[in-house]
């Protein structure tokens, strides 16, 4: 959960200061240059990789980040443009956090063994 | 049920993160407006009704009327036009809109594009260069095809009283 928490700060940060007319902007606008990887395409990710790490801690099961994924992959083409690039970084956030998980659970099994 | 409901909970936060975040629809820049080219009306057919002549692009039909404004134009793709029960005034219209979106400008005519929500449209305004009862008479016409915008413009300045 901390792990989302952190990649949605992240997001958000990267949002308000790179872009400009967004919905978010009645908040204001720090109008940073930045490459477009990081303007367009990393909060998408973050935002992915967040909203799978979240339903991943609410049912432990790797299966579940399908469910954040397919919103997402929904909430593209609908709300959102459905750039490719965007899709890739939807897809990407959802593998970050499905190998963020498995690490986090290979770790915790070493752990184990070792003080077993 | 309780992990149900909190998984619900959080697809609607993440959701309304993400509307919050949405794009708004970027303004074109002016390179990338089209700048249309008025057809020649050459091998175009010739028509008189209601005491006027004009001439529409081949396979285009048009329905018969006494009156100017009931006369119908119905393009190859099944567009429908009709003539406008007043003149128009092109250079007040046009000082409404952006430059940036105005693809064909003339004192007789203008084509200007309109974002919409659901895509590209064009609006042509066209008058006939004589006066028709007094008055020019012109067509106000939109369309998703750029082409048909064009013809608009042909059709208009071809208006002869007969």
């Amino acid at each position: 959960m901390k792990h989302a928490v952190v990649a949605l700060i992240a997001g958000v940060i990267v949002y308000l200061t790179t872009r400009d007319g967004l919905v978010l902007h009645a908040l204001g606008s720090a109008g940073l240059d930045a490459p477009d990887v990081i303007r367009f395409h990393l909060p998408d990710a973050l935002w992915q990789y967040a909203f799978c790490m979240t339903v991943y801690a609410i049912w432990r099961d790797l299966r579940t980040l399908a469910l954040p994924l397919a919103l997402g992959l929904v909430a593209e083409a609908t709300i959102g443009t459905f750039d490719p690039a965007d899709v890739v970084a939807l897809v990407a956030g959802a593998l970050g956090a499905s190998l963020q998980i498995g690490i986090a659970r290979r770790s915790a099994a070493l752990r184990s063994e070792s003080s077993a | 049920m309780k992990r149900t409901l909190y998984t619900v909970l959080a697809s609607a936060v993440f959701l309304a993160m993400l509307t919050a975040t949405k794009k708004r629809r970027k303004p074109r820049e002016a390179g990338s407006i089209p700048k249309l080219t008025i057809p020649s009306t050459t091998g175009w057919a010739s028509h008189e009704v209601a005491g006027i002549r004009f001439v529409t692009p081949p396979n285009a039909t048009v329905t018969r009327a006494d009156q100017l404004p009931a006369i119908r134009i119905q393009l190859a793709s099944g567009k429908e036009l009709a003539f406008s029960p007043t003149a128009i005034d092109i250079p007040a219209r046009r000082s409404s809109w952006s430059t940036d979106f105005v693809m064909f400008d003339a004192p007789d005519a203008a084509i200007v594009l309109h974002e919409l929500g659901s895509g590209d449209e064009c609006q042509a305004l066209a008058c006939s260069s004589v006066p028709v009862l007094g008055s020019p008479l012109c067509i106000d016409g939109f369309s998703r095809n750029n082409d048909e915008c064009t013809q608009v413009v042909a059709i208009a300045r071809s208006i002869q009283p007969r």
